[in-house]
């Protein structure tokens, strides 16, 4: 059997449900077998049951709202009244906002979509002039790999015109170094905007010498372009490098 | 949430400072106090234990600020309790209500106010160990050793001046 003194640390926590189980059981079967841990236990109980008894409960009356009152009379922080107002709009503005970028956004996304088409609609006879665009993305791609350039003297029927187009380029010295995408503006005849480019190109050129003036352009595929230099009476067909 | 804490709240303040005056508005004070500060409450505890542990640390502040707690000490003790019956027994049973009750807070009054607390915490509030040890911020160990102290000194007391 455990000793009092042992047992006596014990017996407020067990009075209070405080121990692990086999505490519980080994404390259990100590007061049972002795009096004086049972007395004290008892007057534990007792000593407890008298304090609850007589704690007097406090008059509450009022109690809250006295609380109330004081929460009112704090003082609001300037973050907290900034914050307050703006939430008492959140309802209304957030959700305005809110549906005015969604349209806006839609709004900008639609028109970079849309513009390429809108502008060959209006400015190239719309889908049905394939070569054009062709022969655009044979001018982008040039300056991305280096072309050798093939020059043959061929005759006019050699090249195939599916259009007037016109192309600037750099002196024949500088053939190839190819000009950038910037600088081969292909563009139909009617197209003025595309004209007024090609005038500030030559004037831009016109310090390397004379432009070379090609009248007619063709091309198949993208990394292809064969064209006609009236000048010279000279067939141009220029291809890539051929990768090993 | 007033309603449904303030009567433990205001028992947790009257278990440190020992007077209900106080404790009613030190109790009010926990509120507002918890009201401004709603937005640190962390769940590491139950809303309950924090709001505890802020009634409990203001009147631990209310009472070393004012000095207000009570200590009977050597004659004023035993003149006190000198008609106080044992617990036990018939004489306990028999004695008044009231009489009873100011007995027992005179017996309390003869604690140090940390043993007091933590008696009236757990009998009278029936705060668990872990709570008790959240509110007043002492360890689960602390607690047990401060009511092991408080309960003997008690029943000690309460033996003693009732002259079984």
């Amino acid at each position: 059997m455990a000793r009092c003194d042992d047992i006596k640390l014990l017996l407020g926590p067990f009075e209070d449900g405080e121990l692990e189980p086999h505490e519980m059981q080994e404390v259990a079967r100590h007061v049972v077998a002795c009096a004086a841990c049972d007395g004290e236990l008892a007057d534990y109980r007792a000593l407890g049951l008298a304090m609850r008894d007589g704690a007097e409960l406090p008059d509450l009356t009022g109690f809250a709202a006295a609380v109330l009152e004081l929460v009112d009379d704090l003082p609001i922080a300037l973050g907290t009244r900034v914050r307050r107002f703006f939430n008492s709009f959140a309802g209304g503005i957030g959700g305005t906002l809110a549906t005015a970028m969604a349209t806006a956004a839609i709004a900008v996304i639609t028109a970079v979509v849309l513009t390429p088409y809108a502008r060959q609609f209006t400015f190239g006879g719309g889908f049905a002039n394939p070569p054009q665009a062709a022969t655009r993305v044979a001018a982008d791609l040039a300056p991305a790999a280096p072309f050798a350039l093939a020059s043959v003297a061929a005759p006019q029927a050699a090249t195939v015109a599916s259009g007037e187009r016109r192309v600037r380029l750099p002196p024949a010295g500088d053939a190839n170094a190819l000009p950038a995408a910037s600088a081969i503006d292909l563009a139909s005849q009617q197209n003025s905007a595309d004209d007024a480019a090609d005038t500030a190109l030559a004037d831009s050129t016109a310090g390397h010498g004379p432009s070379t003036v090609i009248s007619r352009l063709e091309a198949s595929s993208p990394s292809v372009a064969v064209w006609s230099e009236p000048q010279t009476d000279t067939t141009v067909i220029w291809v890539p490098d051929q990768q090993p | 949430m007033v309603e449904r804490y303030q009567r433990r709240v205001v028992g947790v303040a009257q278990a440190v400072v020992h007077n209900q005056d106080d404790a009613i508005e030190l109790a009010q004070e926990t509120f507002v106090r918890a009201y401004e500060n709603l937005a640190k409450f962390e769940s590491r505890s139950s809303f309950s234990t924090w709001l505890y542990r802020i009634a409990a640390n203001l009147a631990i502040d209310f009472r070393r600020r004012e000095g207000r707690h009570l200590v009977l000490r050597g004659e004023d003790a035993e003149n006190e309790f000198q008609r106080l019956p044992s617990p036990r027994g018939d004489s306990f049973q028999e004695t008044a209500r009231g009489e009873l009750n100011r007995r027992i807070n005179g017996a309390l009054g003869e604690l140090t106010p940390e043993h007091r607390a933590v008696i009236l915490l757990r009998e009278v509030e029936g705060l668990s160990y872990d709570e008790i040890s959240d509110v007043l911020d002492v360890p689960r160990g602390t607690v047990m050793s401060r009511l092991h102290y408080a309960r003997g000194r008690l029943r000690s007391i309460l033996k003693d001046l009732g002259g079984s």
